[in-house]
């Protein structure tokens, strides 16, 4: 009996997913009940601070838990660059640090309500006997009342518990590895057996703990210490498990990090095998924002990954010229080690450029074969991007070169984009070097005025890693190496159900048949100075 | 012992005082019922004593001392205080609940455990058996046994009752009430004890205060206030339980109560 290799892939990431996971959540936990249940203890005898702290904390439950992950980011990027200005030492402004703090905010309305609610709900003519035999206020309410509110929080605690554990997975944006992974990767490839794990996953563990907590608060409830005791140990050992990995054997080695679509996922699955194959240990952060990503990279938070010439062009330096693609190449380069201390290590070899994609059909019928042929039919047409797309330099720059005024303008995942084309949009955004195109028999609209840059797919370094050659030449035969072709067959095997890491190893079996040694040395540097020279 | 010396109490919300000039001296040793209707002023009489209300105006004093001067706590664990709905701490073991107040006087701990099985026997719930049990594992008499052993623990002088043997079956009332009655004798202390029935007044106290309208309407033994009451609110109250009496002796004699 052989196991789907999807599954097989599955498990193996297990260990480092579940054990980030369960860190994440824990610390979480620990830092909202930290702060929680004092602040409902201090508020229980103060109408005041108890409605200021439900309301802040019920205003936090209302935001959406993508966003108040995502909002974290910034917030400590700010922090840390004052803390670096003012008190010389910065920190990571990524991954684990606003998970945390986003993931304690969120944990800490049914604890603070519940504390509050289960003292307040306690018989008032206990409080009366507490007073009658001579407690203080004090005495009152850590002997009595606390004691027989304590059912009412353990339900509190396992509320937020199951919220966290469940919103965690949301933290793999924003660079935390977590069992969203599965899910964000999965979305992304199309691989649905790790969305499934992924749910699954979560949906066990946070089930798992819910009845370890709802043991203890049986034994609350019933003053049973065995089951207090139990409920205990259980979750300890549930812990334990999942934490073993994570804690062991896992400190050195490089992070590389993907955005959120297949083809950087391949790319990075490729690099941790190079690099893993040159002896060294490598991990991955996926799934991470476009902004995002480069911000991390910059602060040393990821070692290297793929980033797409046009973008930083566009993006990053606000650029609304276009040039070719060397000089593009060379101005960005140059604008990297400036501005950030990033290094450009060389081009892959393939284009991955914003475009306009229309069904083959569809073109021809109405004769539309480039982006200056749309303009007349886009009043009836309507457009889709992904979720970045209508927010970019590049739409703006599509739209007002050639005067563009769609129907209607929709987002969705690309996943949908492709499918929908034809149907319910008739123009999607597509990426160059997307498989799909030629299995959704899409055509791409030609940019007769020359404004989309030029989208060389890029090897970024860090600032840590610009001079590591161990890293560098684990890295050397991925430069120039990849074709457009090849580059989409990679993406349509992804799109086909295979795995990242299964591609990428079908990858590196087609690049050492070509036995492709073109080295690209960077334009307007000497060879001395590339770091593959 | 105590003594409420012109003291009034007037609540934001009362139109008319709870406490209307009163004053009593409750000498020790004795053992006070006070009865009235409900709203008459007897709670917070007798919250005053161990400061659970405060008083607007007048002073009250215990042993001498006026209780303003005297920090409520500290007051609260010299008096003992048996409430109407038990109030044992659910969960506290028997032990627990009776050691309390010697607990947070700081007693050490075999001190508290050996007071605890003392009172445990003297309110006959076998030490052995009951010591490590919960409130709810217990019958609402031996509850209110417990209450007393828990108001006498820490060795007070005075013990305030607030209707405690209300909630009862006849039957434990008066069992659990005449057993009380001893305990206040064996043990000297001096027990003010709000009641609304009057058959238990006249058969306990040595004294009885009725309170109407937030005074005291008529204060004197049981004996005088029967045979000579000085208004009609005390006749009213106190012609009850001989009235009672006659027709339960009436129904014996005659088959019919009149």
């Amino acid at each position: 009996m052989t196991i789907d290799p999807a599954i097989a892939d599955a498990w193996s990431r297990l260990p480092d997913y579940l054990g980030q996971h369960v860190l994440v959540s824990l610390t979480a936990l620990a830092i909202g009940l930290a702060i929680s249940f004092p602040l409902a203890l201090l508020s229980v005898r103060r109408p005041y601070l108890r409605d200021v702290a439900l309301g802040f904390a019920s205003i936090v439950q209302t935001i959406p838990g993508l966003a108040l992950l995502a909002l974290f980011y910034p917030l400590l990027l700010g922090a840390a660059s004052l803390t670096a200005r003012f008190l010389g030492f910065d920190f990571s402004a990524l991954g684990f640090l606003p998970s945390v703090l986003a993931l304690a905010l969120y944990s800490m309305l049914p604890v603070l309500r519940n504390t509050i609610t289960g003292i307040e709900g306690v018989d008032p003519s206990l409080r009366r006997a507490a007073q009658g035999v001579g407690m203080t206020s004090r005495q009152s309410l850590f002997m009595v009342e606390l004691p027989l509110a304590m059912p009412v929080i353990m339900a509190g605690i396992r509320t937020a518990a199951v919220w966290v554990i469940g919103t965690a997975t949301l933290s793999t944006p924003i660079g935390q590895t977590s069992l969203g992974n599965y899910i964000f990767s999965g979305l992304q490839t199309q691989n649905w057996i790790f969305v499934l794990f992924g749910c699954f996953a979560a949906a066990l563990l946070a089930l798992v703990v819910d009845q370890m907590l709802a043991l203890m608060e049986r034994g609350a409830a019933s003053r049973r210490r065995s089951s207090i005791a139990a409920g205990l140990i259980g979750l300890l050992v549930v812990v334990g498990l999942a934490l073993a990995p994570a804690l062991g054997a896992r400190k050195a080695g490089y992070i590389v990090g993907a955005k959120t679509f297949s083809e950087q996922y391949i790319l990075a699955a490729l690099m941790t095998q190079r690099i893993e194959a040159g002896g060294q240990s490598a991990r991955r952060r996926e799934g991470l924002g476009s902004n995002i990503i480069f911000s991390a990279l910059a602060s040393d938070d990821i070692d290297a990954y793929v980033e797409y010439t046009g973008t930083i062009w566009a993006t990053m330096m606000k650029r609304d010229d276009i040039k070719s693609r060397e000089e593009t190449l060379t101005e960005v380069s140059q604008w990297l080690e400036r501005e950030h201390g990033v290094r450009l290590a060389g081009t892959l070899g393939f284009e991955n450029a914003y475009a306009l994609a229309m069904k083959r059909s569809e073109a021809e019928r109405l004769g539309i074969r480039t982006i200056a042929d749309l303009a007349q039919h886009a009043p009836n047409m309507s457009i889709a991007g992904d979720y970045e797309f209508f927010g970019r330099a590049e739409w703006a720059a599509i739209r007002d070169g050639y005067g563009l005024r769609f129907r209607e303008e929709r987002s969705m995942q690309a996943e949908f984009m492709y499918p929908a084309v034809g149907n319910e949009v008739d123009v999607i955004s597509a990426y160059t070097s997307d498989g799909r195109i030629a299995q959704f028999d899409l055509v791409v609209l030609d940019d007769p005025k020359h404004v989309i840059p030029p989208y060389d797919a890029v090897l970024l370094l860090s600032p840590k890693r610009a001079k590591d050659l161990a890293l560098i030449d684990a890295l050397k035969p991925l430069i120039g190496a990849i074709d457009v072709k090849l580059m989409r067959e990679a993406n349509l095997r992804s799109n086909q159900g295979q795995s990242p890491d299964q591609v990428a190893r079908w990858l590196w079996e087609q690049l050492r048949n070509k036995r492709h040694n073109s080295l690209i040395i960077l334009p307007g540097q000497s060879a001395s100075d590339s770091p593959f020279g | 012992m105590i003594a409420f010396d012109k003291v009034s109490k007037t609540y934001d919300s009362g139109v008319r005082p709870a406490l209307d000039n009163v004053s009593l001296d409750i000498h020790a040793g004795e053992f006070i019922a006070l009865v009235g209707q409900s709203g008459s002023g007897k709670s917070t009489l007798l919250g005053m004593i161990n400061r659970l209300i405060d008083p607007s105006d007048g002073i009250v004093r215990f042993e001498g001392d006026d209780v303003r001067q005297l920090d409520p706590v500290t007051l609260r664990r010299r008096i003992g205080y048996v409430f109407q709905d038990v109030g044992l701490f659910p969960h506290m073991t028997l032990k627990e609940n009776i050691g309390i107040t010697p607990r947070l006087l700081g007693w050490d701990k075999t001190r508290i455990e050996t007071r605890a099985d003392e009172l445990l026997t003297l309110i006959q719930l076998p030490q052995e058996d009951y010591r490590d049990r919960y409130p709810f594992e217990l019958s609402g008499g031996q509850r209110q046994r417990v209450g007393v052993a828990r108001a006498i623990a820490a060795e007070p002088h005075v013990v305030l009752m607030d209707e405690p043997f209300g909630a009862l079956d006849l039957r434990t009332r008066d069992a659990l009430s005449r057993d009380y009655r001893n305990l206040h004798d064996t043990l000297k202390l001096t027990t003010v004890m709000i009641t609304h029935d009057m058959i238990e007044a006249v058969l306990l106290a040595d004294r009885i205060a009725v309170m109407q309208d937030g005074q005291i309407a008529g204060l004197g033994t049981p004996r005088d206030l029967m045979i000579n009451p000085p208004n009609d609110t005390v006749r009213g109250l106190m012609d009850m339980p001989r009235e009672q009496a006659g027709r339960l002796n009436a129904l014996m004699r005659d088959g019919t109560v009149s």
